[in-house]
């Protein structure tokens, strides 16, 4: 019934890709973790995430850097149905000896459940004045303009919810740079979603 | 003991250079010697000598008792910065400085008076504040408020006095937002309470003028514990500053505030703090407000001095369509750590708030915000805004952030932003292309970056900041 995790690493033009997608039932701590050995390392971590019923996820991220020139970028996206909850906490850190670090976290979480729950711990510990570091995070539900604009032409409360989702993945899917895993992700969303 | 010749006066602070810029601004000791002293330490014997002293009724001193056992059951927090260092057996929990309350200015003893001339509190007064209500050491020493603010039925007093005359406000009030139980410092604020200010403003009343109380510790090993309590009743206003400077000491200070304030419907509080205490105090403060239908709250907070500051400004919006806000503005130098934030909790429907948080870490110092964002299942359409910036000026210097966001209802909207940066070399260069120096360019950025805080303070506090702000900055890039 529902969809494995799914979690791959694609390499191209010197930047590496960590894609997950989330959206099995799992009480344990979910740690995902960067940490850079080489300078000018880029990485990008990517992750989606579906959760119904009473779902349940502790989800940490963590992007370490303690050495010069590295850059790291979060992107969580995350819709929420039902009685499910999600605990992010998502952490970058930058020693002193980290110049010129570029580290950004950018998470997006859609409530769409009478009960449905996140709490969201972005946390940033920044030893380092030469860097550049932030986060940002929004939490809510689906704009009742945007609803109501794509019910005014015609499609029913289902069908224009579930094409505003589709539209708020899309961004993040169009970040990933293999066209083939792109799709897969893809697939594994739209899945997840017609369960409804 | 430091001994040191003060500036002119907290209007008009010198603008100090080079190592002197290193000293503390108002670290200036008056040898004031107390009437009555308790022992150092923490017993029930102490806490009823208080009581006795203070003529307080019964309930008052079982309230102490209790918050006493509190107090010592809790274990300290092993949170926020280092608590460790604070020896609370070899702290003075008590001291009364003189017999009586000065009615008038001219009764205020001449050496204390001294020390309020530095402040520059009667320059202040006769200028445009409404009430000075000014706490040296633990008592209230010198009141004074308008006869107008007394006809209209506001109330200004401190919380000591305001025990003994009202009595049935403290039974309602006192204690409820901040129940001992809350955390190790509310109990021990609790057990040894002394001065703050007590305000209740009738329905409908808007007070037009800040009200004012300066605070000072003035006795070394001394912790302050002042207790301040605000009632803002149906449709009233208010604006209450409390500034902070205090002298410098050998040994390590504590301040450990509790404020509650009770926002009625359609009222609105303004708080405002700017906190300089000498960079040896541990400031561990409890502040809280709770706010009903249609009622604003905002916190205008700012740390500069002390050692560690733990500062949490919380607001509960309990009433449908209540607002509230916190700006805070932090800088911390060598050997400082502002930990510092806001709380919200929206607990009704059209609820909205917003946080803006400045800060600005350098010489090794370091700040971090806390925050914790909470919307109750049920509060549909609140609104949430939160940003904080944060500035490090140097490689020694250290900024944190820690948000947490506990979002339990869909319709609601929440946006967080954060972000850490530096003074930029294209600003920086573009001053001194202008003709600025470096130093005075830097100083320039760092006040425009603290800007949207200081635009929201009366005129000589945004001054004083400005130029407290330019004082620490002094040779601090280059």
């Amino acid at each position: 019934m529902t969809n494995k995790n799914y979690s791959k690493v694609i390499i191209s033009d010197n930047k590496k890709q960590h894609l997950y997608f989330i959206n099995q039932n799992m009480d344990m701590l979910t740690q995902l973790k960067i940490t850079q050995k080489k300078r000018g390392e880029f990485d990008e971590l990517i992750i989606f995430i579906v959760l119904k019923n009473k779902d349940k996820i502790n989800l940490e991220t963590k992007t370490l850097h303690n050495i010069p020139k590295t850059t790291a970028y979060t992107y969580v996206r995350g819709v929420i149905f039902d009685n499910a909850s999600l605990n992010h906490k998502g952490l970058i850190k930058i020693d002193r000896k980290a110049n010129l670090t570029d580290a950004y976290l950018s998470c997006r979480f859609l409530l769409l459940g009478e009960s449905a729950q996140v709490v969201s711990l972005p946390y940033l510990e920044i030893e380092n004045n030469n860097v550049k570091a932030s986060h940002g995070v929004s939490i809510g539900r689906i704009d009742k303009e945007q609803l109501y604009y794509l019910e005014s032409r015609g499609l029913s409360s289902y069908q224009a919810q579930k094409l505003i989702i589709e539209g708020f993945f899309e961004d993040l899917l169009l970040k990933i740079n293999s066209l083939k895993e792109r799709e897969i992700m893809r697939k594994l969303i739209m899945n997840s979603l017609n369960l409804n | 003991m430091v001994t040191k010749k003060n500036s002119n006066s907290k209007l008009n602070p010198k603008i100090t250079t080079g190592k002197q810029a290193n000293e503390y601004q108002f670290g200036f000791h008056n040898n004031v010697k107390p009437i009555f002293k308790t022992q150092k330490g923490i017993s029930p014997k102490i806490v009823n000598q208080i009581s006795w002293q203070k003529k307080e009724p019964a309930w008052m001193n079982k309230f102490r008792l209790k918050a006493l056992k509190t107090f010592i059951d809790k274990p300290i927090p092993l949170w926020g910065g280092d608590l460790s260092q604070i020896k609370f057996s070899d702290i003075y929990y008590y001291l009364k400085p003189i017999k009586k309350k000065g009615k008038s200015w001219n009764e205020v003893p001449k050496n204390i008076k001294e020390t309020f001339e530095k402040l520059g509190i009667p320059q202040a007064e006769r200028k445009y504040l409404a009430g000075v209500e000014t706490q040296y050491d633990s008592e209230a020493i010198y009141g004074s408020l308008k006869k107008d603010l007394v006809k209209k039925g506001i109330i200004f007093t401190n919380t000591d006095e305001a025990l003994s005359k009202y009595p049935e406000f403290f039974k309602e009030y006192f204690g409820k937002i901040v129940p001992p139980a809350d955390n190790k410092f509310a109990a021990l604020n609790s057990t040894f309470w002394s001065g703050g200010s007590f305000i209740y403003i009738p329905k409908n009343v808007k007070v037009d003028l800040p009200l004012q109380a300066y605070f000072r510790i003035n006795a070394a090993s001394m912790g302050q514990f002042e207790r301040t309590l605000i009632i803002a009743d149906c449709g009233s206003f208010v604006h209450y500053i409390e500034g902070c400077t205090a002298p410098i000491y050998t040994s390590d200070s504590l301040h450990s505030a509790v404020v509650e304030i009770f926002v009625k419907k359609g009222a609105r509080v303004r708080y405002t703090t700017i906190q300089n205490w000498s960079k040896n105090v541990y400031n561990l403060v409890t502040k809280r407000a709770v706010v009903d239908e249609e009622g604003t709250m905002e916190w205008v907070d700012g740390n500069l001095g002390s050692k560690l500051t733990m500062k949490y400004p919380s607001i509960y919006l309990k009433g449908r369509k209540a607002t509230g806000e916190v700006l805070s503005v932090a800088m911390a130098g060598n050997n400082q750590h502002q930990d510092v934030g806001a709380k919200v909790y929206h607990l009704s429907p059209e609820t909205s708030s917003r946080i803006t948080s400045k800060s600005v870490s350098k010489s090794g110092g370091r700040t971090g915000y806390r925050g914790l964002v909470y919307v109750a299942k049920g509060a549909k359409n609140s609104n949430i805004r939160v940003s904080c910036d944060a500035l490090i000026l140097d490689g020694k210097s250290r900024a944190d952030t820690y948000p947490t966001m506990n979002i339990n209802e869909q319709d609601a909207n929440i946006e967080h932003e954060a972000s850490v940066s530096k003074v930029s070399e294209e600003q920086l260069f573009y001053l001194q292309s202008r003709g600025i120096p470096k130093d005075e360019a830097a100083s320039m950025i760092v006040n425009g970056f603290i800007e949207p805080i200081v635009r929201e303070l009366p005129m000589e506090y945004a001054v004083e900041l400005n130029r407290l702000m330019k004082m620490e900055m002094e040779g601090s890039v280059g």
